[in-house]
């Protein structure tokens, strides 16, 4: 498919995006963004690993108290809202608004229900007597999840807004940026908390 | 923009080098902030550096307090770039103006509070601590007041409609996501040491040297934003109209 | 770049299957930790380059964002499990 043919594609037909289009979705402004955020968590990442490495003891005995159970749910809680996004953006580029929007509200629930495991875990695991001062691990199990929660749940305003405003379907590039940075952001949480969730649970 | 009020525009962007340089060298090196020292250091260890250091430790403050003097000019002239850059009522322009100045003001207390340390070194250390740290939690914890600026710039930014706008979208991305990051100081009075305390990696290194790099990208954007203003003003372009009224 | 609704559903059965894999090997396997580590972390990084192209669209993406995407999951992954046999 030729440059020119590209062109006329997301020029004049501003509703149905071509299925080859290989335009970067949403705005390269945004993208500087996302990168910003991911080089954080890869800092916390590597912080997390250099303190670890000098205390492994102390940290395997803290990840030990951690309820892997809740963490695995959230993660196939989160995978699963990734799914359903990216099924969102798929049906409203084809103009199926009502899917559109049904798997656009679909992601936040689950947001909303990865929110609420997550409180859940850290109230179980402050009632059994870790708070951020207990330990190193400790201190980074509550501030790296945090952070990522407090992502998350901007995650989710963010899909509402959305939702909101593409109520009527997708009615010009804006629209369409609006939709594509709000999925972008998204997926940047799953991807974030598929590292996340190993890293402080699994990892020994 | 009138030739005048663009060459008045341009000497404020560059006003920001003037701030740098002295806040550098009054509060960085003088001061001795980069690092600052951290919050698990004895009292007694820091009221004898303050004891030893008492003389340059003054210098450096004074002169970091009235660095912000010529932070709160740029904030002014970036201001007028704002007002010409954004689309309808001035709301924003307004929030960068403030929080702009606030944030001088931020820097600028605190700076006052360790000066007052270092008069009287030969106190109670207890006392220096108390100050030390009444300094650090005031100058982390406003934090609120340069999201606002670096918020409200990144949106008008963002909105700017012209074929080529005035500051490039990712500068405004930028600025969003390190406002965003001061957030992280929320947690910064539950630690003593480590990444997350006032002289941590992510409390002190990312919300201090990534926004001053910012504002030195966003200085050479005003200082050319300024004569495309002019520019455009000369060509009989029609102007962005401020609303003069105040309140 | 949209993707078919089988291949959306192929990646979530991918993420899924590789997540409840790593549980499996972190939880109830007798594998000795530094082996254990190393497959759970290069578990995430594949499943990062699963949502980075199946969801996130990395094939249109310019040349300088998939370099940094690329190379993200490569040194996460790389320092992780370096720091952890340090």
């Amino acid at each position: 498919m030729g440059k020119v043919t590209q062109l006329a594609n997301t020029e004049t037909s501003a509703n149905h995006r071509d299925p080859q289009d290989m335009s970067l979705p949403g705005d390269v402004g945004f993208w500087t963004f996302i990168t910003a955020d991911a080089s954080l968590f890869a800092l916390l990442f590597f912080q997390f690993s250099h303190d670890r490495s000098s205390q492994p003891a102390v940290f395997d005995e803290g990840q030990r108290d951690l309820i892997v159970l809740l963490g695995t749910v959230n993660t196939l809680v989160l995978v699963t809202s990734s799914w359903l996004m990216a099924s969102a953006v798929r049906n409203m580029y084809r103009h199926s608004v009502r899917m559109g929007l049904r798997l656009i509200a679909g992601t936040a629930a689950l947001g909303v229900v990865f929110a609420a495991l997550k409180i859940s875990e850290y109230v179980l695991t402050l009632r059994s007597g870790h708070t951020v001062s207990t330990s190193p691990f400790f201190m980074y199990y509550f501030v790296i999840t945090g952070i990522h929660l407090a992502h998350l749940i901007l995650g989710v305003v963010v899909l509402i807004i959305v939702g909101w405003r593409l109520r009527a379907g997708i009615r010009g590039p804006l629209d369409r940026t609006f939709l594509e940075c709000g999925a972008a952001y998204w997926h940047l949480v799953d991807l974030l908390w598929m590292f996340i969730f190993p890293m402080l649970y699994l990892a020994r | 923009m009138t030739k005048n009020e663009s060459q008045l525009t341009r000497l404020c962007a560059w006003t920001v080098a003037v701030y740098f340089v002295l806040f550098g060298i009054g509060w960085g090196v003088l001061g001795r902030m980069i690092p600052p020292y951290p919050a698990s250091m004895p009292a007694a260890d820091l009221a004898q550096i303050f004891r030893d250091n008492a003389s340059t430790l003054r210098i450096g403050f004074a002169v970091a307090a009235f660095s912000t003097t010529f932070f709160y000019l740029w904030s002014v002239g970036l201001f007028r770039v704002m007002v010409r850059t954004e689309r309808g009522g001035k709301i924003l322009s307004y929030t960068v103006l403030i929080g702009g100045v606030l944030t001088g003001n931020d820097l600028m207390f605190s700076c006052f509070i360790w000066l007052t340390a270092a008069f009287r070194p030969e106190q109670d250390p207890a006392l220096i601590q108390l100050l030390y740290d009444l300094g650090w939690l005031m100058l982390d914890l406003a934090f609120g007041v340069a999201m606002l600026y670096m918020i409200a710039f990144g949106v008008i930014v963002l909105r700017d409609a012209r074929e080529k706008p005035l500051f490039p979208k990712w500068l405004a991305w930028i600025g969003i996501w390190a406002a965003m990051e001061f957030l992280a100081e929320l947690i910064m009075p539950f630690f003593r040491s480590g990444p997350f305390s006032w002289s941590g990696l992510f409390n002190y290194w990312v919300p201090f040297f990534v926004p001053a790099t910012w504002m030195v990208i966003v200085s050479v954007y005003m200082h050319k934003a300024a004569t495309r203003l002019n520019e455009e003003y000369e060509s009989g372009l029609p102007q962005h109209v401020e609303h003069t009224t105040i309140g | 770049m949209l993707q078919t609704p089988q291949a959306l559903r192929r990646a979530w059965i991918g993420l899924v299957a590789i997540t409840v894999l790593s549980l499996v090997v972190a939880e109830f396997s007798a594998i000795s930790a530094g082996v254990e580590t190393a497959v759970v972390i290069a578990a995430a990084a594949i499943k990062g380059r699963i949502i980075l192209v199946r969801y996130m669209g990395e094939r249109s993406f310019p040349t300088w964002l998939r370099l940094y995407f690329g190379g993200w999951l490569v040194v996460c992954a790389t320092v992780i499990i370096g720091f952890h046999f340090s």
